[in-house]
């Protein structure tokens, strides 16, 4: 394995990534921020790196719409996008989804209009958590890359068959160097394997795929779609078993840091538990026993496993990098129904932070911490929702 | 957090500075570094003010957030030296290089430092970019000196990573050039 780190943003990680999978197929439109992935395939396709067909689209709506194409005619076929790029591709989104094809798709989070903002939050994605994909988050350059081809063998799993998204933080993840350490090509090449995916059109036995589904099998084939997330987890944890033997980098679909002792933690996604990570550190030095737990994993929700994880803890807070107006915030709102039914139930509290790329802080998370503590001895703020570092 | 050096560029769109972070990361990287090195993103256009950050440590960096009291000011475009506030930024004893054809003393008046115990240096880096370049990209030179300065990454990496990274971009005669430049500003630095 090669030991040489390598200085890369997460969109040149991805970019990296894709160049080793090497996609049949490539349709993708360039959006802030994810336009350093698709420059930088643009130079690997340019340059004869990889065999991949570009198909260099118009839109959103067609990219989504070519990488259906050409996964349905079973090519391994990937894109990438990003906030109202997603918003544009929306409809076939959940199209690429029900018909059951294993797309790889990057996404670089960023908030979605208006006012318009071109920075990270997380409002892209969650609006499309219902829309039948995988979504795993990276917390940095290093898990954007390793995650793509671990997503890859996921999506193609044949238990699964099911379209990923890679998510990675806009220009906080996307554009920042880092230290990131690359695989061998004949390692990937390996580790990926040859795609089992045969595609759903063949000229042998002609068919029509996604046609009129009406009140007669619609609702069939929905429920054939809930009951393949269910085999999505144990898909993943031997597939980020297999990676940690074969790489030695571990991976897990809820990572704890810092747990053992806690009576209290931390709950987030992505780019700011590296933060947390830190400050956790600053914090365990003046004796406060923190921890943080970071869900890898947001569809399907891993609701058993982070009741198990959680329910140790006499208090946890959850950062959610999105709103959902007029209800809970996402990530927070699916801890809860996590943990209706249990037994043993820690004081919960919801935080939203960083929306539109506000920068949040080690002062906010040291407040947050704080905030913790009042909550694990008072148990008063219990159930509410509060904003991080607003006005 | 503990042991992570911070750097804070401050330029104005079209100087370099971002490319100048980007390989100051990769020559630390050489060096068994960890790194990060990204700009703070406004509205993009030649000209404006930007900030672009550098962390360095021996162990991973995990943080992701603005630095906002950074061990080591860099002030790329001497026209925004009236405006940053260092009594309020820069970590105690930390130190400002900044390009200039005057001396720290000359520049120091100029400068809101308040009480703040700041070590200043000063090199002439558009000067030097012009003789060997012939226009103002003070990028490189504004690195020989950092090297100088700091003693934390060789110059001969930031030499090989200068030629990895632009060869492509803009040929052997700028990358010659840009190298006589960063020798140049490894000894002229004043302080």
């Amino acid at each position: 394995m090669t030991t040489k780190y390598e200085a890369l943003t997460g969109a040149e990680a991805a970019a990296l990534a894709m160049k080793q999978i090497n996609p049949d197929v490539v349709a993708v439109y360039p959006i802030t921020p994810q336009t350093p992935i698709v420059m930088k395939f643009s130079e690997y396709v340019a340059n004869g790196e990889v065999d991949t067909e570009m198909v260099r689209v118009e839109s959103e709506h067609s990219a989504m719409s070519a990488t259906v194409g050409a996964a349905g005619a079973g090519a391994r076929a990937m894109t990438a996008t990003a906030a109202n790029g997603l918003a544009l591709m929306w409809e076939i989104v959940y199209i690429a989804a029900s018909t059951r094809l294993p797309i790889v798709m990057g996404l670089v989070n960023r908030a979605l209009s208006g006012p318009i903002n071109i920075h990270c939050d997380h409002s892209d994605s969650m609006g499309a958590r219902d829309s039948g994909w995988i979504q795993i988050y990276s917390e940095n350059a290093q898990e954007v890359y390793d995650n793509y081809f671990m997503a890859l063998r996921i999506a193609e799993h044949k238990d699964v068959l099911l379209p990923v998204m890679v998510c990675q933080d806009g220009f906080i993840t996307s554009h920042s160097v880092e230290n990131v350490l690359p695989l061998e090509d004949a390692q990937v090449k390996k580790f990926i394997g040859k795609k089992n995916f045969k595609g759903l059109l063949t000229s042998e036995k002609p068919y029509t795929i996604g046609p009129l589904d009406l009140q007669d099998y619609y609702m069939e084939h929905k429920m054939q779609q809930h009951d393949a997330m269910k085999h999505v987890i144990p898909v993943i944890e031997k597939i980020q078993k297999e990676y940690a033997e074969t790489f030695d980098r571990k991976y897990e679909i809820i990572e704890e840091y810092r747990t053992d002792d806690a009576d209290m933690v931390i709950v987030g996604m992505s780019s700011v538990m590296g933060t947390v990570k830190d400050v956790i550190d600053m914090m365990r030095e003046e004796g406060i026993k923190v921890g943080a737990v970071k869900p890898r994993l947001f569809r399907p929700f891993p609701a058993e496993k982070i009741k198990n994880v959680l329910s140790k803890f006499k208090a946890i807070i959850i950062l959610d990098r999105s709103d959902s107006f007029g209800s809970f915030p996402p990530l927070y709102g699916e801890i809860l129904a996590s943990f209706f039914a249990a037994e043993k139930k820690p004081y919960i509290k919801s935080f939203i932070h960083g929306l539109g790329g506000r920068d949040t802080n080690v002062e906010m998370i040291k407040e947050v911490i704080s905030e913790l503590q009042k909550l694990r001895d008072t148990g008063e703020s219990n159930f509410t929702i509060d904003y991080l570092g607003v006005r | 957090m503990k042991n992570i050096f911070e750097i804070t560029w401050y330029g104005r769109g079209g100087l370099g500075a971002k490319t100048g972070a980007i390989l100051l990361a990769d020559a630390a990287i050489t060096a068994n570094k960890f790194v990060q090195a990204f700009p703070e993103y406004g509205p993009e256009r030649q000209g404006a003010p930007i900030k672009v950050y550098n962390r360095i440590s021996d162990d991973p960096v995990r943080v992701h957030t603005a630095i906002t009291n950074p061990d080591f000011i860099i002030v790329i475009d001497p026209s925004l030296i009236e405006s940053i506030d260092f009594e309020e930024e820069l970590k105690d004893g930390g130190k400002i290089l900044i390009n200039t054809d005057k001396t720290p003393e000359e520049i120091k008046t100029k400068m809101k430092l308040g009480s703040k115990d700041a070590n200043i240096y000063t090199i002439d880096a558009t000067g030097i970019s012009i003789k060997f370049l012939g226009k103002n990209i003070p990028n490189i030179p504004i690195l020989g000196a950092f090297s100088d300065i700091t003693k934390m990454i060789e110059i001969g990496e930031i030499k090989k990573h200068l030629h990895e990274k632009l060869i492509t971009k803009y040929g052997q005669d700028i990358i010659d050039k840009n190298i006589q430049a960063l020798e140049a500003a490894y000894s002229e630095v004043k302080q």
